[in-house]
């Protein structure tokens, strides 16, 4: 009975475990006004909640300093300190950056990971 | 170079080991001379680990900077203590310090195993372990000379230069509990090695039951060990960084997390099967896992795959330690899923099903559920590495997660401590239960009633709450009837109860705990949560440090005729580049409630009315709103010359004009310091003229990309008035955590009943060998 009832409850429960992580595990993609929003609005212990923006490339300082604008046309800043991108970053071209927003006074998105 | 021979010589010498305690296997006597000789050989490679690491230490403390290892990770500042705590800060020395602590439990291990007839298949699976450690000793050598580790990045640097100084360890490490909490973890991590060897060589006997005797004292000292040390980190937190908290989720705290719950989940199957002869596979599945799980957890802290996920820096280790920390956790998988599948028909003799109203089934679902905890701590930590996979966005679950699986894990698991106390082996009267039963659910209830009446209206507390009474009562009603019988009955008991307090200290901590912010002023009092807080000064500490000005921030804290003074720390050094401070909370410790006081920032009262303005903007003046401020520019260090004490001086160049449009030009000069924490600006202060008002240049915030958009900030008074003083501005985050004290005093009480328990079941093993040499009975077990 026990083996069964162990079992069952895995069956059960692993996989719903596995979707509850995917909920909890799953950045949001905001807009970087949203993001800062975000930064705000976490505890000062914390550091800002990791989301996605989508941006679109305006200038290039470097592959680590960019100009963006996001969905919204808001233009910011990306600091980028993941993986190099093996092609480079190209102006007026679209990535999608996994970060978090750096508050303050001119607030900066501090992305670690991008994606086509 | 000689320490570099030594580390191969010493794998070298493991692999030798771990062949001729496989050899020793096929012969019948383990007497043999190879047994022999890989006795005399593990002595040997004990003995040299434990030279590597005194070489190592002496290295550290005779600053040879030489060495990649030593320029690393210490410095000359640093005292003995923190410099003897240098030798496990890095990979290479925390791979050293787990190495020589199984290595050491290995020599204890050694008799032992040999006493209950296990040395040769044991010690087999210890060597292997061993010579993985080893090889990863090789792959991260803490030998290695820095002119050799800078060539591999493809810089020269010369030999005979040799810094005058190391790096210096991390200014958050700087504290006394470096030097007792990973000693004390990596203590529990090799002694998980011993249930796992004996395990398998329980497999590879073919003696399922007998393993679990001889293992059972270990097992409960690696839980105990593991757990002592898990919280020693939580206790090192929520003492020293100042976030607030004991337990944060994070990668590195979950990867000690996970091994200890199949540890603590094992502990509770080995007793099943010890009075039952039941959960045969459960038990050599735990304890593979139990083992494996250290090995995943190594990975997954020491490989690199978490990356940015986690508060902690995860150094790349290289590509040879990474396919090393692979390798080495594949290897033991694969034997271990072997052995069980080739052994799994022999296992299955004399299964049978358990009754409900029994304690092994109860302990059967307890351990369930400890397991659930395990595998979802393992999904949570794992998850960037699973999206990784996928090719997805690399991101570490929200701690909510973890929270809120637990906050149905938890309640459940306390229930069933406390049902299982309850039972009997075997079968149990239900009637007899239900007697028992109603004293402690009546307990559990009022408690609860309490706990509602105190203001707790969400459901989680509450039932985590009901079941934290009940667990509590059970423990307290069984454990009291056995007093008489030693405190080595007990362990069990006190274990449970200990755990009990600890989530009281997690209830009221998270429900009741009360955060304030407050800007205390120097020498000003402020009333915060019915506290009295003065900030009453700083003291400079450690100034033998040259990357920091650390100060510690003296804070009166007055609750009625109680004082209390505590000093919360707040700096900034050269070790990250002085881009985040350090903090250290200052903590008025109490039975009742911790007074938590977290340093977030310092600075100035704005008693100068201050505003920023932008090159060719203009504002008002704030003192005069008749007044306009134009800032034209800025003057260069050239143009003005130094000040008459040498300093630097900048002047920018403003333009007022007031209601009735008349303009005047003046300069606002200010002298400058650069300094540790970037440039000090002293101002002279320039009288608008035909006004009372004084203006002064207190900072310039320079844009090098676009200098048109640099910005000034310039402070006001009425110079009719005193010259204001602005007194330093302490910004705190202030805590009253009720009953924070049941957290500590439940982690010793765990440990301390570990330790009964260890007592017990070594007193247990003499009794069943003296019985066994009376009667001369055959050692193997008595299954057919």
């Amino acid at each position: 009975m026990i083996r069964k009832l162990i079992i069952g409850l895995a069956i059960v429960f692993i996989p719903l475990g596995i979707w509850y992580a995917y909920e909890y595990g799953r950045p949001l993609e905001v807009a970087f006004s949203d993001a800062i929003v975000g930064a705000t609005t976490s505890s000062e212990s914390e550091q800002a909640p990791k989301v996605v923006i989508v941006a679109r490339v305006l200038s290039l300082q470097s592959d680590h300093d960019l100009l963006c604008s996001d969905t919204t046309g808001t233009e910011f800043r990306i600091e980028y300190t993941g993986s190099p991108n093996p092609h480079g970053f190209v102006s007026n071209k679209v990535y999608r950056f996994l970060g978090h927003v750096h508050d303050g006074a001119e607030p900066y998105f501090h992305a670690t990971q991008w994606f086509e | 170079m000689i320490g570099q021979i030594a580390i191969h010589l010493l794998f070298g010498i493991a692999v030798t080991t771990t062949v001729l305690y496989a050899l020793s296997l096929s012969s019948s006597a383990e007497s043999s001379s190879r047994a022999v000789v890989a006795r005399w050989l593990f002595r040997l490679l004990t003995a040299g680990l434990v030279g590597c690491a005194g070489t190592l230490i002496t290295l550290i403390l005779t600053h040879q900077f030489q060495y990649t290892y030593v320029w690393n990770y210490s410095s000359t500042e640093l005292p003995t203590h923190l410099l003897i705590a240098c030798f496990y800060s890095g990979q290479e020395g925390s791979f050293l310090l787990w190495t020589l602590f199984v290595a050491i439990i290995g020599v204890v291990l050694q008799p032992y195993a040999k006493r209950h007839g296990y040395e040769a298949p044991v010690m087999v699976f210890y060597g292997l372990i061993l010579s993985f450690l080893t090889l990863l000793l090789v792959a991260k050598n803490p030998f290695s000379f820095y002119y050799e580790t800078f060539a591999a990045k493809g810089i020269t640097a010369i030999p005979e230069e040799i810094p005058l100084n190391g790096k210096g360890l991390n200014p958050l490490l700087h504290n006394a509990w470096i030097t007792i909490h990973p000693p004390i973890l990596f203590m529990g991590f090799a002694s998980m090695s011993v249930s796992f060897a004996f395990a398998m060589a329980g497999l590879v006997r073919k003696e399922y039951h007998r393993w679990i005797d001889v293992a059972l004292p270990w097992t409960l000292f690696a839980t105990g060990v593991l757990g002592f040390g898990i919280m020693l980190g939580g206790f090192w937190a929520y003492e020293t960084l100042g976030w607030g908290g004991f337990w944060g989720w994070d990668p590195v705290e979950n990867s000690s997390l996970i091994p200890w719950l199949v540890v603590v989940a094992l502990v509770h199957t080995m007793l099943v099967q010890k009075r039952t002869k039941g959960l045969v596979k459960t038990n050599m599945i735990l304890a593979l896992l139990g083992f494996v799980m250290v090995l995943y957890s190594t990975f997954l802290t020491r490989s690199g795959v978490l990356g940015d996920t986690s508060v902690h820096s995860f150094v790349d280790p290289g590509r040879f330690a990474f396919w090393i920390l692979l390798l080495f956790m594949l290897t033991f998988v694969v034997i271990g899923v072997v052995l069980v599948l080739k052994r799994r028909v022999d296992m299955n003799i004399k299964r049978e099903e358990f009754d409900v109203s029994t304690r092994e089934f109860m302990l059967s679902i307890g351990s369930s559920l400890i397991m659930a905890s395990a595998i979802f701590v393992t999904i949570g930590t794992s998850w960037p590495v699973i999206m990784e996979i996928l090719g997805l966005p690399k991101v570490a679950v929200a701690t909510d997660f973890y929270n809120k699986v637990h906050q149905v894990l938890v309640p459940f698991i306390l229930l069933v401590n406390g049902f299982s106390l309850f039972m009997h082996w075997r079968s149990t009267q239900r009637q007899l239960v239900l007697q028992k039963l109603w004293r402690a659910a009546l307990v559990a209830a009022i408690g609860t009633m309490i706990l509602a009446l105190f203001g707790i209206s969400n459901l989680w507390p509450l039932a985590l709450g009901f079941a934290a009474w009940f667990s509590l009562a059970v423990n307290i009603q069984v454990g009291s009837g056995l007093l008489k019988a030693g405190p080595a009955m007990m362990g069990a008991y006190v274990s449970h109860l200990g755990i009990a307090l600890l989530m009281f200290g997690v209830i009221t901590t998270a429900m009741y705990s009360e955060t304030y912010h407050a800007v205390l002023v120097h020498g000003k009092p402020v009333s915060v949560g019915g506290y009295t807080l003065t900030y009453l000064g700083s003291e400079q500490v450690e100034k033998e440090f040259v990357d920091r000005e650390k100060y510690r921030y003296f804070i009166r804290i007055e609750n009625g005729d109680t004082r209390r003074t505590v000093a919360p720390v707040l700096y900034w050094s050269d070790y990250n580049q002085r881009q985040s401070p350090f903090l250290e909370p200052g903590i008025r410790w109490g039975m009742m409630n911790d007074l938590y006081i977290s340093p977030k920032n310092l600075g100035r009262e704005d008693v100068f009315h201050e505003t920023i303005i932008q090159k060719n903007n203009t504002a008002v003046v704030p003192i005069d709103s008749s007044l306009r401020l134009q800032l034209n520019g800025f003057t260069m260090p050239l143009e003005e010359g130094p000040s008459d004490d040498g300093r630097m001086q900048m002047s920018a160049v403003l333009r007022v004009s007031d209601s009735s449009g008349n303009i005047t030009d003046l300069k606002a000069r200010t002298k400058i310091t650069n300094g540790p924490n970037g440039p000090a600006f002293d101002p002279e202060w320039a009288v608008i003229p035909g006004t009372t008002t004084a203006v002064g240049l207190i900072s310039i915030d320079r844009d090098n990309k676009d200098p048109s958009r640099s910005k000034g900030t310039f402070a006001f008074y009425d110079t009719t008035k005193p010259k204001p003083y602005a007194r330093q501005e302490f910004t705190v985050e202030f805590s009253v955590k009720p009953l924070m004290s049941l957290v500590w005093i439940g982690v010793i009480a765990m440990v301390t009943g570990f330790g009964f328990s260890i007592a017990r079941s070594l007193r247990m093993l003499k009794k069943q060998a003296a019985v066994r040499s009376t009667q001369l009975a055959p050692m193997p077990d008595v299954e057919s």
